[in-house]
């Protein structure tokens, strides 16, 4: 649950401001109407029983580096941090140079981060730290964000329903040959202390191990300098950002913009802070004799648009555009460019036709049928630019790719999104495949990139 | 105090949600800290709109009973559904739990193909979006007014 008691609720409601934690206490023991919503992942029920804390970060630093470009790769099973080979299909993965506060000595590389334009900052499973410590002789340690003794922890879900959890620490971190940048990161430990309801198996599928989730963390590159913003350093109902108290992470918490996991970009030196250009130029789009690719290389670029397209897709302030395809009544549609989904999530639609069930797995969710090009159109978020333009993309073939056939890299792929008035189409790896897209930062307090954040491509 | 006492009493309501009367829906206002914006009616259902600065959910209460058979959110994130669900998220958790069993039992299956959706006994959560634009819809089949899908929904 997000706070504390419902009856606390009320008596902020009542009282807007005041002495909180008293009237915790007085609620909760006093009424005897402490929240008893059970925690289904553990025994205890959940209640905020200590002051919400706020807290205050360090500001981010960086130094100058030689070089603006970080190689990516799809299908790397990554081996630096000792791990398995644990590879998906469309699984875009970069390698990450991590550091102790305060130092570019004490490091080690994580391999195996998927590179995420749909969320934003650096997020590291614990547990590969260790490994890579382990593997590569070193101990790097980030330094978790505190006030008193009381530590920021942070539950995140993402939109195929898999969540992380754990707790909010600096790093200093270096993206190829770039600068290296201070800021808070993710650490991912489902066992970490106690876990929100949110990140539980009981509403979500937590990222328990790299092995789990087949990556060892995820670089978000989004469209945002924090993944909250403004909200989470006023509302500690945010159900992003938790206080913990020892073992205890019932209550919320305040985050400044400079204590939320930051979306390193951001932190570079100007102009390398503007966004990122990623280039798939280099993989061909599926043929019915070649549907995909074994693996594929790519690069990504820091700074200003470097696509060669002026065309600009700007974003609402939830980081979305618009499309609008034939077949489907309810357009136009919120959407988004997504590299960390594997596949185009598409509202369901006539000329579509599921998988079914093939080799005894369940693919009804993926699109099959012949290999296909349909045309539709994505424009800027209304009361931009206004600007909108046809785009392309493929459908068909899903169980040929995901069962019969040993490649990884499939423009064609697609699955069934949210149907309805709230549809979604999320261009996911596939999209990247033979072009180069921009994502251009926004609401960031770099002035460069205050405006509202876009796409070029 | 004593007064204070009496009023947490006389305000805090039982657990309700999904599946009980509208009044529940002052619950739901409360732990989201939001207001009742507005109620739009249509032919078979009204919609009651809980509004806060971060997240918009809208309850689906059917006409004909008055009871709440679908809620839908948009917001920067998807809300926790415990209270939303009442007694419907125990099944809920049921069914999440079996699909963490069955995750990447098959190489080529993982990765991020699906999309959030949970169809358990009677209740069906879909989740969508990405961090900092999240939407998702859960509804009762059951306790759909006649006539109306869940493609209505929101």
């Amino acid at each position: 649950m997000k706070f504390p008691s419902r009856s606390l609720s009320l008596a902020r409601w009542f009282f807007s401001t005041g002495a909180v934690s008293v009237l915790i206490v007085f609620g909760s023991q006093s009424c005897g109407k402490a929240d008893t919503t059970p925690d289904t992942s553990g025994s205890a029920s959940r209640v905020c029983t200590s002051s919400v804390v706020n807290f205050n970060g360090n500001a981010a630093t960086h130094t100058s580096g030689s070089g603006n470009t970080l190689p990516m790769v799809i299908n790397d099973p990554g081996v630096a941090t000792g791990g398995v080979g644990n590879a998906y299909p469309n699984e875009p993965t970069v390698s990450v140079t991590l550091c102790s506060p305060g130092t570019t000595s004490n490091c080690i590389t994580i391999d195996h981060l998927l590179l995420d334009t749909g969320s934003y900052g650096l997020r590291v499973f614990s547990s590969a730290i260790s490994a890579a410590n382990q593997a590569q002789g070193k101990n790097v340690a980030p330094v978790p964000v505190t006030n008193g003794g009381a530590t920021l922890a942070e539950c995140v879900q993402f939109g195929d329903g898999s969540s992380e959890w754990g707790p909010v620490a600096y790093a200093n971190i270096q993206m190829g040959t770039e600068g290296f940048v201070q800021v808070p990161i993710h650490m991912v430990d489902s066992n970490y202390q106690s876990p929100p309801s949110l990140c539980t198996s009981s509403q979500s599928t937590p990222d328990t191990s790299p092995e789990q989730a087949g990556y060892n963390g995820i670089l978000g590159v989004g469209l945002f300098a924090q993944d909250c913003g403004s909200y989470c350093v006023t509302h500690s109902e945010s159900e992003l950002y938790y206080t913990c108290n020892g073992a205890s992470c019932y209550c919320g918490a305040t985050a400044d913009l400079n204590a939320q996991v930051r979306n390193p970009v951001d932190a570079l030196a100007s102009p390398d802070n503007r966004g990122v250009t990623i280039d798939l130029t280099s993989a061909s789009a599926a043929t019915a004799a070649n549907p995909g690719l074994v693996s594929a290389s790519g690069t990504i670029t820091f700074g200003a648009n470097a696509t060669g397209s002026s065309d600009t897709y700007y974003a609402d302030g939830s980081g979305n555009m618009r499309t609008t395809y034939a077949g489907y009544s309810a357009s136009p549609i919120n959407s988004f460019i997504d590299s960390g989904s594997s596949v185009l999530f598409i509202p369901p639609a006539a000329g579509y036709s599921s998988c079914g069930t093939v080799s005894n797995q369940n693919l009804n969710s993926i699109f099959c049928g012949a290999l296909a090009t349909y045309t539709t159109t994505n424009a800027s978020a209304t009361g931009t630019n206004g600007f909108s333009k046809a785009v392309t993309f493929q459908v068909g073939q899903g169980s040929t790719f995901l069962l019969s056939s040993s490649d990884n890299v499939f423009s064609a792929l697609a699955a069934t999104s949210v149907s309805g008035s709230t549809a979604i189409f999320d261009w996911g790896l596939p999209f990247f495949i033979g072009r180069k897209v921009h994502v251009q930062i926004g609401f960031s307090t770099n002035a460069a990139t205050s405006g509202y954040p876009y796409w070029n491509y | 105090m004593v007064w204070l006492c009496f009023m947490l009493t006389l305000f805090t309501p039982a657990q309700a949600s999904l599946g009980d009367r509208f009044e529940s829906i002052e619950n739901d206002r409360a732990q989201f800290h939001g207001k009742v914006q507005r109620a739009e009616s249509h032919s078979a259902y009204t919609i009651h709109v809980i509004q806060t600065d971060a997240l918009t959910l809208k309850e689906y209460i059917s006409t004909a009973n008055g009871k709440i058979f679908a809620i839908s959110w948009m917001g920067n994130r998807h809300p926790d559904l415990t209270q939303l669900l009442g007694t419907y998220f125990a099944e809920y958790a049921r069914a999440n739990q079996k699909v963490n069993e069955s995750k990447s039992e098959t190489r080529k299956m993982r990765g991020r193909m699906s999309r959030g959706m949970i169809q358990a006994e009677h209740v069906s959560v879909e989740k969508s979006g990405h961090l900092r634009g999240s939407r998702g819809k859960a509804y009762v089949i059951d306790l759909f007014p006649v006539g109306v899908t869940s493609d209505e929904i929101p």
